[in-house]
């Protein structure tokens, strides 16, 4: 398939011990996209996101990425799949015994990347987001608006084909919050780079009017949007 | 995989043992008390299997007869290792050099010779015995046939049940001290469990994961041996001078019969239980999918 999607979830269904989750769910994303997913506590997202980076499987359906059906990958492809994401988990997975440096280091690490260039790309991305100062700190010395934006560095410093962004803003203050968002969106402007965002904050998704899957009662609605 | 990746995992296994350092002590300590009780028990064993082997050694049957000239048919017998004929003579030498305050006056006062000539006989194998000693009671020409009689029959069972059970035994121990160092392993990996989780959803080769815990083990194993072989080196040292002291006629190995051994096995089972431990350690924090 040429043009086949970025991502592209048929008729996915995900039942958690008796407790179908997701119905019947269906979802595009192109390449370069941005798109929020918008739902209430507890309506899905998370599953969402861990099916499309293959952290769980589901039920029924399909999830292909770039037109290939993941449920046929070997492990090697799934990790290799998973490298080319950049995840900021909800709760926010930082190692607490490791630096701030270390933590955003983490994924080029397991990228074999040569520590020279770890040490540049690391720094140069927590210079970005604010967190120059803070480079030997460890995630419990830090504020949550801090450790989320740890969190994002880590997503980031691999420049990732994809970013998925689980309810990234959910623990900050609004200022943080909109410096958080505003940069997310500036990377996919300007670095083309796809973002899917999980939040529950309606007027986010009104104010900006980009498109979003809105999550009710196990089925996906899309709203394309207007911007 | 490239080259410098074996070399990183060593150093990201060393700094992850520094790093948690409490549960690297305590897994340390585990592993090296478990070889030092592997060590002693081996070196219990090889004493007395060396005892029992050294006692059987030694055991002679003394056939004393009735005249003072050799029997052709005590020689030839079927069994017998290695036979000296004991002339009165030389019975009387014996007997003067164990007493040597009164050697010269057995010699010089004795002259009509009392000793009756013998045949000291050593056998094939030590359990044999017993029918040996039943066909020389049996020849005319034999007076008087003295052996260890029960005793022998005791140590002879015994060096069996030690030879055996003492094998046994020993890959019974390794395999329980192997359990308790994958367990030791495995506490002391679990407060890792997040990160072995993250590293496989950002991505990351089931080698990359595993290898540096791999190392952590065996380094931990290398480290315990080195430890753990000071310990008996040092203690069995003091042991066999003090043994050489109080009960000289015990045949104990000496430190240097059993220091080559000692080390190298110590560090081989070393690493090798680190190693396994470690394996078994990590299996089960392998996150499913
Ligand atoms: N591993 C799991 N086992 C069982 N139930 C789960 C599991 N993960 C999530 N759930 C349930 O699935 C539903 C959706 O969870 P989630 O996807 O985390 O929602 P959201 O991210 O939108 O808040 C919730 O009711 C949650 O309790
Ligand atoms: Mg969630």
């Amino acid at each position: 398939m040429v043009n086949a999607p970025f991502i592209y979830l048929n008729e996915v269904c995900k039942v958690y011990d008796n407790n179908m989750v997701i119905k019947q769910a269906d979802l595009m994303i192109p390449r370069s996209g941005f798109a929020f997913l918008l739902g209430s506590t507890g309506a899905g997202k998370s599953t969402i996101l861990k099916m499309i980076s293959g952290e769980i499987k589901p039920t029924k359906g399909r999830v292909y990425i770039k037109g290939q059906d993941t449920s046929r990958w070997s492990k090697s492809q799934k990790a290799a799949w998973r490298r080319k994401i950049g995840y900021v988990f909800q709760e926010d997975r930082l190692l607490s015994y490791q630096t701030v440096f270390e933590n955003v280091a983490l994924p080029l690490e397991i990228q074999e990347m040569p520590r020279k260039k770890i040490k540049e790309k690391v720094r140069s991305i927590l210079k970005v987001i604010g967190l120059g100062n803070r480079i030997n700190a460890f995630p419990d010395q830090l504020s949550g608006g801090e450790r989320q934006r740890v969190s994002l560095a880590r997503a980031l410093v691999s420049n990732p084909e994809l970013i998925i962004a689980d309810e990234p803003t959910a623990q900050l203050d609004p200022q943080t919050a909109a410096e958080i968002f505003n940069l997310l969106v500036s990377l996919n402007r300007t670095g083309r780079i796809t973002i899917l965002m999980a939040t529950h904050e309606w007027d986010l998704v009104e104010r900006t009017n980009l498109p979003a899957y809105f999550i009710k009662d196990g089925s996906l609605l899309y709203w394309e949007g207007t911007s | 995989m490239k080259a410098s990746t074996g070399l990183k995992q060593i150093g990201k296994g060393i700094s992850n043992l520094w790093r948690h350092k409490g549960s690297t002590i305590a897994a340390f300590i585990t592993v090296t008390i478990a070889l030092i009780v592997l060590g002693f028990f081996a070196l219990t064993w090889l004493n007395l299997l060396n005892l029992t082997s050294s006692l059987l050694n030694n055991l002679e049957i003394r056939a004393f007869l009735v005249k003072n000239e050799p029997v052709g048919k005590i020689e030839t017998l079927s069994g017998v290792a290695k036979y000296t004929f004991i002339t009165p003579e030389i019975a009387m030498k014996d007997m003067a050099e164990s007493y040597p305050l009164y050697g010269d006056y057995f010699e010089s006062v004795i002259t009509d010779n009392p000793l009756q000539a013998s045949y000291a006989l050593k056998v094939e194998d030590t359990q044999l015995i017993p029918e040996i000693v039943k066909k020389l009671e049996a020849m005319p020409e034999i007076d008087e046939v003295v052996y260890g009689g029960q005793a022998t029959d005791s140590l002879v069972n015994l060096q069996r049940v030690v030879g055996g059970f003492g094998f046994l035994l020993f890959f019974i121990l390794v395999a329980a001290i192997l359990l308790v160092v994958a367990n030791t392993l495995r506490l002391s990996f679990a407060i890792r469990k997040p990160e072995i989780l993250l590293e496989k959803l950002l991505g990351a080769s089931p080698l990359y994961i595993v290898g540096p815990f791999l190392w952590e083990g065996t380094i931990l194993g290398f480290f315990s041996s080195i430890v753990a072989i000071l310990v008996i080196l040092s203690s069995y040292n003091s042991f066999t001078s003090w043994a050489a002291q109080t009960m000289p006629y015990l045949p104990f190995r000496s430190l240097a019969s059993i220091r080559f051994g000692l080390i190298t096995i110590g560090i081989v089972l070393g690493i090798l239980m680190g190693f396994i431990g470690s394996v078994w350690g990590v299996r089960r924090y392998w996150p499913k999918e």
